[in-house]
């Protein structure tokens, strides 16, 4: 039992900061897995190499929050974006807020997002709040089968001028696009509202992967944007350039 | 039977200290205690707490549902025959949540039961069972629910009650107490679906996990069996990389349903009962694997009156153990998960990844590949713990653990039994001896051959304690280190 | 407030749900009802609250009938004999006080009361009504006064007879203690009996008891149980106690020490008679015939003759004629059975802490008990209460531990408390042994069963 034993602790703690900062240290011990022999995938150790030289850029870390009624497919969405995998009918409610840092390339530039992926739910209302204000962009998701989900929006959209900073990069998102056969929302409407709060918007699916990495790249190169100090005119930037990049499925049943 | 308990001086699985409160698994969980506050008071800088503060125009009014008549009742043959049926409602009648089938549905059913509910609180009195043949009907009336068993499982009145202060629990770990009272207070006939959206998938867990595992019954939690060493090494990499983070209070490594380690703050301990809710949290929460998760919790018997915050994920893609920093302070999202990439890195570099997946990939050994072969099954409960072990399932268990559930509940309950407790229960059918026994240190559960005669049994069960005393700090976690 | 060591009847009441058909006429289900001087709203509230627990626990298929309803404070038993007829006993649980913190709670002690015993006791209820006044649809026709009327006379002295407190296995068994007679004996009983049924052939049943034991009887278990739970519960000690005021010797009778017959119900006082006196009619239920029939009980020292009469025109010179024959036969085969009973058969007394035990053979409804120190729930106990309860939940748990098992228990005030199943013979011990073990008390029930149960068979445990 080591509970209380400050000395050790310092010497450790001394230790794994020098792991830390020290790259040839890091490259020079292969660290211990939990299988013998595994070694970390390539994107793992990609991921961690840019991690420290956004680190040693200081870069600032982006803020993003997904936002939207339960089970519109807000964590489906993510997991798509951060794996590429779509897990078929395995609705498993967020615990809370989840939490994932993801260092995508645009323009040249390695953007770092930390995505929050929020509990749609009520009662998680008052801990996701606390992280609106920090917030550098909101994705903002209904689900085009389901009307309550947008009819919510305006009320999620309140709340975001309530909590959120002013100038707060916001994208709504109508996901699950691929079920034709059940929409209820169509493509219009979602552009309407998108239009009127002066937002921007798309359809995606996370089930087909459309627009998926779309959605959060337009973050990135928006928020990227901003830091390099374009401010100006940018919320219509981001909807014209959502615009010419979306791709709008072709069936007809889209646009009824 | 005496003589074998004088053998061992102290029983195998104690220990001088427990992580966790011993307790009586019958007891009901009504006592709550009210940490937090002691735990706030220690950091005069804290925020005020306006997580509770309810808003009244948050809220939808719903007109009170009409007392259905008798006649209104669906007949759907297959919903009332289920062996277990839980329901909980309103205390104005309000369906919150039914185990099977839409709540709606059944509107009439959960009328009536208010009903009675209230004609027999009208006369100073309350409902606590209905028994009809082998279907025995539950009431367990919790301010401001109303919870009900319909149960054909056998299990007790006392088993079932318990069963439903663990719903009640669960819905109080994602609301808190106080919130709950206040928004009845509020709005009595408030739709609380709209706050519990999703628990009802914890309630289903929680009901299946409580049905299929014999650890709520004990009141007590099962440890992944490791080498004390690596035990050790693991709770010391937690200890070091949190003891300088404030207002951390539990630090919980669980896999599989096992409990490997929990460090806590010191004077501070986590009823079983509550490490079972957060069990089942982890259990029936997929998406905690996708990423880390930061989550508000309320542990009702710790404190029912407030959240902790947990820093919930799992330890790295190559093994699936799930860490649970659980703090007072909202704001230490980021602190936790520093810890926890501390605590990750430390584990690695000590081989202690590899030693938790060694034991979650072996299969738990039977009674027979362990060199008891008369010895069908057993249940080992070390009070002074609060922790159980129980050996892999045999024949003829294999395809219905079930059956062998039904045992223990049945043995367990008559030893429990609050105006007649027994020391020891000796049981021989056609089918298995089944001997129970109950001293100050242990529970054993026992299930041999029916052909093993009684002094046999009781060599067994001396040869068993032995080998368990020898295995105890593989198969225990003695210790309880704190921060 | 004091504490309530004892179970208290709260009320019992009888109904049926299709006796009223407007809304606002809810008082005539009610049938009957204990105690009359409840208000007439409570009394419909309360069966009410029955009608809607029936209706809603009905909806869920359950396999078999017994049903209890448990609050805090009450217990309440539902028992429906036949169809829409549903009779209702609520008790009063036993509670101690208790002070918390110097506020003084109830502890009400739920597990006082087994649904077992009072579900037992219940129908046992209806089936001495039955006896007396056969099925409650008999007696109602078009309306409801004379069936209201019968209830209220066979119930309110009843209800005030039941030992609730003392209520116990025994009423759950239901059973028949016989006295274990020599050949010989036996042969005598059985030859009286043959010659009375040959003699007077409107004599369809006879029984025989001596004491509170039978010897004989050639009706049906399922009633003989009701009419010896009848004559040994209720008339039999009422009228051992007229004997002993009186003094043992009729003095009705021939004063002749060869004759000491007298009969208990039918003509007291066969001289200076002018009617028959009060004879019951009973309803038998069997499979072979079920009818009414005069019950005319006959007595000469200990032993008791039931003989049952169906449709003959009872006259004083056929009792006399009866009693002419009876008299000094069943005197001498009283007088011996007594004799062989004095030499034979050691009666149970609290003396010692040997071992006690329960025995019940469901198949011919026998029965013995060495923890009952009488045959009239007296309460009368050789061990605690708790081991008779002990009995009761291993009783309950019979059914699953198959065709043949064995339960063995320890106490927490070390009483070991053994039951063996069997051929639907059910055993029990009860014993305080404080530092023995199992195979010792295994040895010590063989012992027992060895002694006490000679030529019964158990499965080898």
């Amino acid at each position: 039992m080591a509970a209380d034993d400050g000395i050790e602790d310092e010497v450790f703690e001394d230790q794994h900061l020098n792991v830390l900062t020290s790259e040839n240290h890091k490259n020079s011990t292969p660290s211990p897995t939990g299988y013998r022999g595994y070694k970390p995938p390539q994107e793992v150790l990609n991921l961690a190499e840019s991690d420290g030289t956004l680190s040693e850029t200081g870069q600032e870390v982006h803020k993003t929050i997904l936002l939207g009624d339960s089970g519109v497919g807000k964590t489906s969405l993510l997991v798509k974006f951060d794996t590429g995998k779509f897990q078929q009918g395995n609705f498993a409610a967020t615990v809370g807020i989840g939490f994932t840092n993801k260092v995508v390339t645009v323009d040249d530039c390695k953007v770092k997002l930390q995505i929050w992926d929020t509990a749609g739910q009520e009662r998680f209302r008052s801990i996701t709040h606390a992280y609106y204000r920090d917030a550098h962009a909101l994705l903002l998701l209904y689900d085009v089968t389901n009307k309550t989900s947008f009819d919510n929006i305006r009320a999620w959209l309140t709340e975001i001028r309530e909590y959120a900073k002013d100038d707060v990069v916001i994208m709504l998102i109508g996901n699950k696009c691929d079920c034709n056969s059940e929409r209820l929302i169509r493509r219009e409407d979602g552009d309407r509202l998108a239009r009127e709060y002066n937002v921007a918007f798309m359809e995606t699916s996370a089930k087909m992967g459309l627009n998926v990495d779309l959605a959060f790249m337009s973050i990135a190169r928006e928020l990227n944007y901003r830091q390099n100090g374009n401010y100006d005119n940018n919320r219509f930037r981001v909807q014209d350039y959502v615009r010419e990049q979306t791709y709008a499925p072709s069936c007809t049943n889209c646009n009824v | 039977m005496s003589a074998e308990a004088e053998t061992n001086d102290v029983e195998p699985g104690a220990a001088p200290e427990s992580m966790l409160i011993i307790s009586e698994s019958s007891e009901n969980l009504q006592n709550m205690s009210s940490s937090l506050d002691e735990i706030k008071k220690m950091q005069p800088d804290n925020q005020d707490e306006n997580i509770n503060n309810v808003d009244p125009d948050d809220y939808d009014d719903i007109s009170c549902n009409t007392i259905a008549t008798g006649d209104d009742y669906i007949k759907d043959n297959d919903w009332l025959g289920k062996s277990k049926h839980i329901f909980v409602l309103s205390s104005a009648g309000k369906p919150i949540y039914s185990r099977y089938g839409n709540e709606d549905k059944f509107a009439s059913y959960f009328g009536v039961m208010q009903a009675l509910v209230s004609f027999v609180q009208a006369d100073n009195d309350s409902l606590k069972s209905i028994h009809v043949g082998n279907t025995k009907f539950v009431f367990l009336f919790k301010e401001p629910l109303i919870l009900v068993s319909i149960s054909k499982t056998g299990e007790s009145v006392s088993q079932l009650t318990a069963q439903l202060n663990y719903v009640f629990n669960e819905i109080v770990s994602m609301l808190t107490l106080s919130r709950l009272s206040q928004i009845y207070q509020q709005r009595r006939n408030y739709d609380l679906r709209r706050l519990l959206a999703g628990v009802e998938r914890l309630i289903d867990s929680l009901l299946d996990f409580s049905d299929s595992e014999p650890s709520f019954t004990l009141g007590a939690v099962k440890c992944l069996p490791l080498a004390a060493s690596i035990r050790d090494t693991i709770s010391s990499a937690i200890v070091q990389s949190c003891s300088k983070i404030k207002d951390l209070v539990f630090a919980i490594l669980l896999a599989n349903n096992n409990l490997i380690t929990l460090v806590r703050m010191k004077k501070y301990y986590i009823h079983p009962a509550d490490l079972h809710l957060i069990f089942n949290l982890v259990r029936a929460s997929e998406s905690l694997k996708s990423a880390e998760s930061w989550t508000p919790l309320c542990l009702p018997r710790f404190d029912s009156g407030g959240f902790l915050y947990g820093h919930v994920s799992y330890l790295s893609e190559d093994c699936q153990a799930c860490l649970l920093l659980l703090t007072v302070d909202r704001e230490a999202f980021f602190t936790l998960s520093e810890a926890k990439q501390k605590i990750v890195e430390k584990l690695r570099r000590a081989n202690c990844l590899e030693g938790i997946n060694e034991s979650l990939n072996v299969r738990e050994e039977t009674c027979a590949e362990t060199g008891f072969p008369e010895l069908r099954h057993y249940l080992y409960k070390c009070k002074s713990t609060a922790q159980f072990y129980q050996p892999g399932v045999g024949a003829p268990y294999m395809s219905d653990y079930g059956r062998l559930l039904t045992l223990y509940r049945r043995a367990h309950q008559r030893l429990h039994s609050t105006s007649r407790p027994l020391k020891l229960l000796y049981e021989k059918s056609s089918d298995e001896v089944l001997l129970a026994w109950d001293t100050k240190g242990f529970e054993l559960y026992v299930v041999l051959e029916p052909s093993t005669d009684k002094s046999a049994t009781i060599a067994l069960i001396g040869k068993l304690l032995t080998w368990i005393k020898k295995q105890e700090d593989r198969l225990f976690h003695l210790n309880a280190p704190t921060f | 407030m004091n504490s309530r060591n004892e179970i208290e009847l709260k009320n019992f009441f009888i109904f049926n749900s299709t006796y009223c058909i407007k809304e606002g006429e809810e008082q005539n289900k009610i049938l009957f009802y204990f105690p009359p001087t409840e208000d007439l709203n409570t009394q419909i509230n309360n069966v009410g609250l029955v009608e809607a627990i029936i209706k809603f626990t009905g909806n869920f298929k359950s396999q078999c009938d017994t049903r209890s309803l448990h609050t805090l404070k009450t217990r309440q038993l539902y028992y429906q004999p036949e169809k829409n007829f549903w009779m209702t006993m609520t008790l009063n649980l036993p509670f101690k006080v208790k002070s918390k913190e110097e506020v003084e709670q109830l502890d009400y002690m739920e597990d006082e009361i087994q649904d077992e015993v009072y579900n037992a006791v219940l129908k046992q209820a209806y089936d001495l009504y039955y006896l007396f006044f056969g099925s409650f649809s008999d007696g109602s026709g078009s309306d409801t006064i004379l069936l209201k009327s019968k209830l209220m006379n066979h119930f309110s002295p009843y209800l005030k007879s039941i030992k609730l407190a003392h209520c116990d296995i025994m009423n759950i068994f239901n059973g028949i203690h016989f006295l274990p007679l020599n050949k010989q004996n036996f042969l005598n009983v059985q030859c009286f009996i043959n010659l009375l049924e040959c003699t007077y052939k409107f004599i369809k049943y006879t029984a025989v008891l001596f004491n509170d034991c039978l010897i004989w009887s050639s009706v049906e278990p399922p009633s003989m149980q009701t009419i010896y739970q009848y004559l040994t519960g209720i008339l039999l000690p009422a009228q051992m106690e007229t004997e002993i005021q009186g003094g043992s010797m009729p003095r009705n009778s021939p004063f002749t020490s060869t004759h000491f017959g007298r009969y208990v119900t039918g003509p007291s006082n066969l001289k200076s008679a002018e009617s028959l006196g009060k004879i019951p009619k009973v309803h038998l239920n069997s499979e072979k015939s079920s009818g009414t029939y005069y019950m005319i009980l006959y007595r000469a020292l200990s032993a008791t003759v039931c003989l049952f009469v169906a449709g003959e025109e009872l006259n004083l010179s056929l009792f006399r004629d009866l009693d002419e024959f009876m008299g000094p036969k069943l005197t001498t085969i009283a007088s011996d059975i007594a004799e062989y009973c004095a030499k034979h058969i050691t009666p149970i007394t609290n003396a010692d802490n040997s071992p006690r035990f329960i025995y019940f053979n469901k198949l011919n409804l026998a029965c013995k008990s060495t923890v009952h120190l009488d045959n009239r729930q007296s309460g009368n106990l050789a061990t605690g209460k708790d081991t008779i309860k002990i009995m009761v939940d291993m009783d309950d748990q019979k059914s699953l531990i198959g065709l043949s098992g064995e339960i063995i228990v320890k106490t927490m005030n070390d009483c070991w408390v053994v039951g063996r199943f069997s051929n639907s013979r059910e055993f029990y011990l009860a014993m305080q042994q404080k530092n023995a073990s199992l195979i010792e008390i295994n040895d010590e029930v063989k012992k027992v069963c060895d002694t006490e149960l000679k030529g019964i068979f158990f499965h080898p445990m």
